[in-house]
């Protein structure tokens, strides 16, 4: 116990014992990460640009732009033509691009199915939504046009009198050939019929209002926690240098000639290390909330101990990666391309729930979700009923990790 | 001349023997461009649903007694489409279901108005209350679904009112065969686009930076081992020595690029476009980007680590800033990423997928060898000021 204590001392005086050491392990990573989530946490709270243009001269175009505008969900840019916006989008200058096609209103009350057509450059979580709204509105728009369509009949009907309830009855007649059967002047009034309909559609007698009693977390927490898990965890790789020196500059076979054993060795550098990470941890959310003033909507305490517990099982993985690598210049590498695809697919650059069904599964075996998991339940106001279970997965994930990684540090051999 | 070719073989040589670096190179970065793509899949197709397990919804009707309950919400919430969503549960009061929302017992509740058939017939204003619950997923589902019979609703009885109640009938929800909404090609003529080129084409621009970690690992490697002692013993100008292992690392670096694009072609269907010259000429510069700012960094740094991980930082920040990794205010994009040399490689190899004309690429190719230009520049001088030696 004393051996690992005095390796674990050792390590935490060599990386944040002089003043270069707080300035580069502690106060740095402090500022940026706070500064990126100030900067991402802010974000979440900013409307998407969505383009759009309107070739419909009738009144559907103006009613699904109308409609959207209504969401307050996105800040509508107009653009003159199809070309302009679709360069727009290549720009990117909005999130997604709109196109509602010329003739829409006409071709809905002739009975066919015009379509709206959204560009996007890549999917995010404002370009679904939209598509969603969009294509719920358009649907509405095809049955209002049925709607204008049957009630034209219907007075036709009643002019021809006896036919009248064959004609209505019998859903054979198509749609273009009442179009052709009608003079332009019924084409003028079917549309002012459609603008009557969409006009007061748009005063939205029924409707919802919701009630939020700030029960849910914010989506902006999801993101801040994503950015800060990736960089503890590339924090941790600054930690990782330090013990491959050691293999490099064979302080790790000195410390092995010493009565000490190949466990303590790798449980000192643990640590050590994982003091580190706690301070780096503290000093963020510090940095954070005294300084930055960013509200992170749960319990200080909590985060903190789930960052903890997270850093954990990042100073495991880092301890079985630094023994796996013998050549300590592939381990800066390999650490990144371990970060990116954990980052991925534990869901911090995007809601696990978008992703199919056996990656979410495959999120299981990722940290990251435990945390992000843990962090989502405890800004609910969740107790620890329902907390045991990340922070149980993370303390197995940190064990398993561990015992690996002081099986494999061997540290009687050489670097390569 | 000979004697750059004889290091930048031995670079060669060094970089392929070692396994670790092959699995880096070329194993990689696939893997991740098929994680992205494959995460992002559900969403991309747009194919398949997920399934999601239905949830409670408390409901509560406020009309007075049983009878007179809304049938409209009642038949809504018995149809089989509504109950593989969710699963309605009857509350007595809205204080019972706000409490059972808090107590996580209902994700969501909804609040029947009392008369709300009566108003929506009579064409009065008619609203539902929800109470947001615990999961911001649940919310969103359970807001759409009711939205969406709200919003039918809301059409019929906005018919009914212009149009008169004969109008009704008709307007049965249209199981057309197209979809009111569809995603627009950016580009005639081209392919179409997916949303997976671009991550394609964001990894493989990352990938190409962090090719410049390969030159710190070069350079640094022969100090720490001393064999920079021995080379200076040689009749090796320092100038070819750094030309070799540039020359070495930047053909490593074409191979992996062209692997990355051959791989995510033929296994991914990513689409690169019909300009294979002009995709050469951007990855060439995106790699001497990296080489001359790995070159710089490496000037500067005083241990390899240091120098490793200000490299490291730069890449991910570059990639983050470009909007590479998750989407960043609209905003963002076109000022802050404007400063990362992805950014402009991105708008290149985009517009070459999309084949659009050469007007709209070559400014994104200049800024890029404008760049280049810079980098090796900086590169020179430092190297001039500060030298490669012991």
């Amino acid at each position: 116990m004393y051996n690992i204590l005095t390796i674990s001392w050792n390590l935490v005086k060599r990386m944040i014992g002089r003043r270069r050491g707080v300035i580069a392990y502690i106060l740095l990573p402090g500022v940026i990460v706070s500064v990126i989530i100030w900067m991402t946490g802010g974000m979440g709270y900013e409307k998407a640009t969505v383009l759009y243009t309107n070739l419909d001269s009738g009144p559907a175009g103006a009613h699904v732009i109308a409609e959207l505008e209504k969401t307050g969900d996105y800040t509508l840019v107009e653009k003159e033509s199809g070309g302009e916006l679709r360069t727009g989008v290549l720009d990117e200058k909005g999130r997604a691009g709109l196109e509602i096609p010329a003739g829409y209103s006409a071709s809905l009350l002739a009975g066919q199915a015009p379509q709206i057509h959204i560009y996007e450059l890549k999917t995010s979580a404002a370009s679904i939504a939209l598509k969603m709204k969009a294509s719920e509105i358009g649907g509405r728009l095809r049955e209002v046009a049925l709607a204008v369509d049957a009630a034209g009949k219907g007075a036709e009907a009643g002019k021809a009198g006896g036919t009248a309830g064959v004609q209505a009855a019998s859903p054979s007649i198509g749609p273009t050939g009442m179009a052709s059967g009608t003079a332009s002047g019924t084409a003028a009034a079917r549309e002012a019929k459609l603008s009557a309909v969409l006009q007061q559609a748009e005063l939205h007698h029924v409707g919802s209002q919701k009630t939020d009693y700030n029960l849910y977390p914010r989506e902006s927490l999801g993101v801040v926690t994503g950015f800060m898990l990736m960089f503890l965890m590339a924090m941790v790789t600054s930690s990782v240098s330090v013990i491959m020196d050691d293999r490099k500059k064979r302080t790790m076979m000195r410390m092995f000639s010493a009565p000490v054993r190949s466990y303590e060795i790798a449980l000192g550098n643990f640590l050590g290390s994982f003091t580190v990470g706690v301070i780096q941890v503290a000093a963020v959310l510090l940095v954070g909330r005294y300084v930055l003033n960013y509200n992170f909507e749960l319990p200080m305490y909590l985060y903190f101990l789930i960052l903890a517990a997270f850093m954990l099982v990042c100073m495991g993985l880092a301890s079985t990666v630094a023994g796996l690598i013998r050549n300590p210049n592939n381990a800066g590498m390999l650490n990144a391309l371990i970060l990116t695809p954990t980052c991925m697919l534990g869901g911090c650059f995007w809601p696990i729930s978008i992703m199919p069904d056996y990656m979410q599964k495959a999120a299981n075996f990722v940290p990251q979700k435990w945390a992000i998991q843990a962090a989502d339940l405890a800004a609910t106001g969740s107790g620890w009923s329902e907390l045991w279970l990340p922070f149980a997965v993370l303390g197995l994930m940190a064990v398993i990790l561990l015992v690996i990684g002081s099986a494999i540090l061997r540290p009687s051999e050489s670097a390569v | 001349m000979a004697n750059i070719w004889t290091i930048a073989a031995y670079e060669l040589r060094r970089l392929l023997r070692s396994r670790s670096m092959l699995i880096n190179l070329f194993l990689l970065p696939i893997l991740l461009i098929f994680l992205i793509g494959s995460a992002l899949s559900g969403v991309m197709g747009g194919g398949k649903d997920q399934t999601i397990d239905p949830f409670r919804v408390g409901i509560v009707d406020a009309a007075a007694n049983p009878s007179e309950r809304s049938q409209l919400i009642g038949s809504f919430l018995k149809s089989p489409e509504i109950a593989e969503i969710i699963t309605p549960e009857t509350a007595d009061s809205r204080e019972a279901a706000v409490n059972g929302v808090r107590s996580g017992e209902y994700s969501y509740a909804v609040i029947v108005p009392a008369g709300f058939d009566k108003d929506i017939m009579s064409g009065k204003e008619a609203r539902l209350e929800y109470i947001l619950g615990k999961n911001r997923t649940d919310n969103m589902v359970a807001g759409t679904v009711f939205d969406n019979f709200l919003s039918s609703i809301n059409y019929r009885q906005a018919a009914a009112m212009t149009l008169g109640p004969q109008a009704i009938p008709a307007m049965t929800e249209s199981g057309q065969s197209n979809p009111a909404v569809v995603l627009g090609k950016l580009n005639e003529g081209a392919p179409a686009y997916t949303a997976s080129q671009y991550y394609a084409a964001a990894m493989l621009l990352m990938f190409l930076l962090l090719c410049g970690q390969m030159v710190i690992t070069s350079l640094y490697s022969e100090k720490d081992n001393h064999t920079l002692f021995r080379i200076g013993s040689m009749p090796v100008k320092g100038g070819e020595l750094f030309m070799g292992k540039m020359l070495g690392i930047g053909i490593v670096s074409v191979l992996q690029c062209a692997s990355i694009i051959l791989a995510t072609h033929f296994l991914f269907g990513v689409y690169w476009g019909n300009r294979p010259g002009l995709l050469a000429l951007v990855c060439l510069l995106m790699i001497l980007a990296s080489l001359t700012l790995s070159v710089i960094i490496a000037m500067f740094a005083r241990t390899a680590a240091s120098a490793r991980s200000i490299s490291t930082g730069l890449t991910v920040v570059m990639t983050f800033i470009s909007g590479g990794m998750a989407p960043l205010p609209d905003s963002w994009v076109n000022t802050g990423g404007a400063f990362s040399i992805n950014h402009w490689g991105m708008r290149g190899i985009l517009r070459m997928m999309l084949e659009s004309p050469w007007t709209q690429i070559s400014g994104s190719i200049t800024m890029l060898s404008l760049i280049c230009l810079v980098l090796l520049g900086l590169a020179f001088f430092s190297y001039r000021k500060v030298g490669y030696h012991v």
